[in-house]
């Protein structure tokens, strides 16, 4: 276990460093001890302890454990303390980030340190999977049931658009045409642009629909009805 | 140019009828809003709400209805986690029948800080590679980029003479060609409220704008409107006076 810490400015920037030097073929390690030092990082309080040791096969266990460690910290502490979220990702670097045939392959920035940007803050990969879970809960497994590394279309699609990811009637709605019960996983083909009713058309439709209807005030069902019959018959009685 | 459709008669809410202020409560932020409905047309029952939000934060809070404003128990807003650059949507639903239909609405509405202050102009700070700075546009509205790589770049962008007369004119500038000459206001009257408050801004320091700001309209003058931004331009420099000294003996302590 490990004292939960939060990364400062000079521990980002350290980081920031560290994703560089991969990125142009270092081998190194990830600088996991230095990093847990002043002034790289400071203690956060109250004081948590993680599981640095733990294997999380998808984000959606990820945020879940997240939530189960944190709860009862305010939302606005743990968002504050941004620190926090690229600290867990240092922590847990050859999950969000694993080594293929001895390679890491670094994304952007923003997937491994929060980033300011409304743009672009919910592509980190260990604060979205907390900040999912925490919205949504199971009805998150769209977004999160992928491997820890992985930011899927899900995400980019619905996870992007603040009128959207903050409708959990909506996310239910989605979950519910989407999801496969069967298989525990989203359905074939949601995803695919070319097929009618994908996600995509879920998300223009629902933005259209919102300039007319109250849709935060709405239950799943009813959110549902205003779909376009024909176009999302097949995922809806699938 | 820009094209609304609205086949629902879906009304706008004149952001002059709007006043939201953040205050404390109980150590916390909450908001005041005041609101004012009358001779819109809007049904009577119709309910009002105001939606606070911010990338993943959202609030609802029920004020009544058309007839009977009435401001809740609590409008705090200690539950979401982003305060800064919190904006606000206020709704108008009638509910009378089995779906709520928005009959008129007011969105991105930014509040008045303790401090007495709205903002214009949100600033955020990121990783801009080797950039200092640059002005992004979410759903039309300018933000202000700042490359947050830069020691001490959010006290920096708020006091460094240098910095101010590096980017400050040139944000000021981009901006209103942006709204005018690129996007086009077609009716001055009808715009949103980050345009009407950089109109506004913009009359302050260069007095009256040109009469058509609409690019597409034929009579638009696009030497005229860029002559006008260069007078909002200078003379918003020349009322930093103080500040321009300062960036004078900077320059020259330097030299």
């Amino acid at each position: 276990m490990k004292e939960l810490r939060c990364l400062s400015e000079p521990g980002r920037v350290a980081f920031t460093d560290y994703l560089q030097r991969i990125r142009q073929g270092a081998s190194e390690e990830p600088p996991v001890a230095e990093l847990s030092r002043e002034p790289f990082s400071i203690e956060f309080l109250p004081l948590v302890q993680v599981d640095e040791s733990l294997v999380f096969p998808t984000r959606y266990q990820m945020g879940e454990y997240l939530n189960t460690v944190l709860k009862g910290i305010d939302r606005n502490t743990l968002l504050a303390n941004q620190g926090i979220w690229d600290y867990l990702t240092l922590l847990w670097f050859n999950q969000v980030c694993p080594q293929n045939e001895g390679q890491r392959s670094i994304r952007e920035n923003a997937r491994y340190i929060v980033s300011p940007d409304r743009t672009d803050y919910y592509r980190h990969l260990v604060l979205c999977a907390w900040e999912l879970y925490s919205l949504h809960g199971i009805y998150s497994r769209l977004f999160l049931e992928c491997p820890p590394h992985i930011h899927n279309d899900w995400t980019e699609q619905l996870a992007s658009r603040q009128e959207i990811i903050t409708n959990k009637a909506l996310i239910e709605a989605a979950d519910r045409l989407y999801w496969d019960k069967n298989q525990q996983r989203p359905k074939t083909g949601a995803t695919d642009r070319n097929r009618p009713g994908n996600v995509r058309r879920l998300v223009l439709v629902m933005r259209q629909l919102d300039l007319t209807y109250d849709l935060h005030a709405m239950s799943v069902d009813e959110i549902v009805s205003l779909l376009p019959p024909r176009e999302f018959r097949r995922w809806r009685s699938s | 140019m820009k094209r609304r459709l609205n086949f629902t008669d879906r009304k706008r809410i004149p952001l002059e009828r709007i006043s939201l202020t953040l205050r404390e409560e109980d150590g916390r932020r909450a908001f005041d809003a005041k609101l004012d409905l009358n001779d819109l047309g809007l049904p009577e029952q119709a309910s009002v709400y105001m939606e606070a939000y911010y990338k993943t934060d959202y609030m609802r809070y029920p004020f009544g209805t058309v007839a009977q404003f009435r401001r809740p128990l609590s409008t705090n807003l200690g539950s979401l986690g982003r305060i800064d650059n919190l904006r606000f949507r206020i709704k108008v639903v009638d509910e009378s029948g089995t779906r709520g239909l928005i009959k008129a609405v007011a969105d991105r509405i930014r509040p008045v800080t303790p401090t007495g202050v709205r903002a214009i102009l949100p600033v955020e700070f990121r990783d801009l590679g080797s950039q200092i700075w640059r002005l992004s546009f979410d759903g039309g509205e300018p933000f202000l980029e700042f490359n947050s790589a830069i020691p001490f770049i959010r006290d920096r962008a708020k006091a460094d003479y240098r910095l101010f007369f590096y980017v400050y004119p040139a944000v000021l500038r981009e901006i209103l060609v942006q709204m005018i000459i690129v996007n086009g206001i077609p009716d001055p009257e009808d715009v949103e409220e980050w345009e009407k408050d950089w109109l506004d801004f913009a009359r302050h320091y260069g007095g009256e704008a040109p009469e058509v700001l609409d690019s597409q309209d034929n009579t638009f003058d696009e030497v005229g409107v860029r002559k006008w931004i260069e007078t909002v331009v200078t003379e918003f420099c020349t009322a930093h006076r103080d500040k321009w000294n300062g960036f004078i003996q900077l320059e020259e302590k330097e030299t």
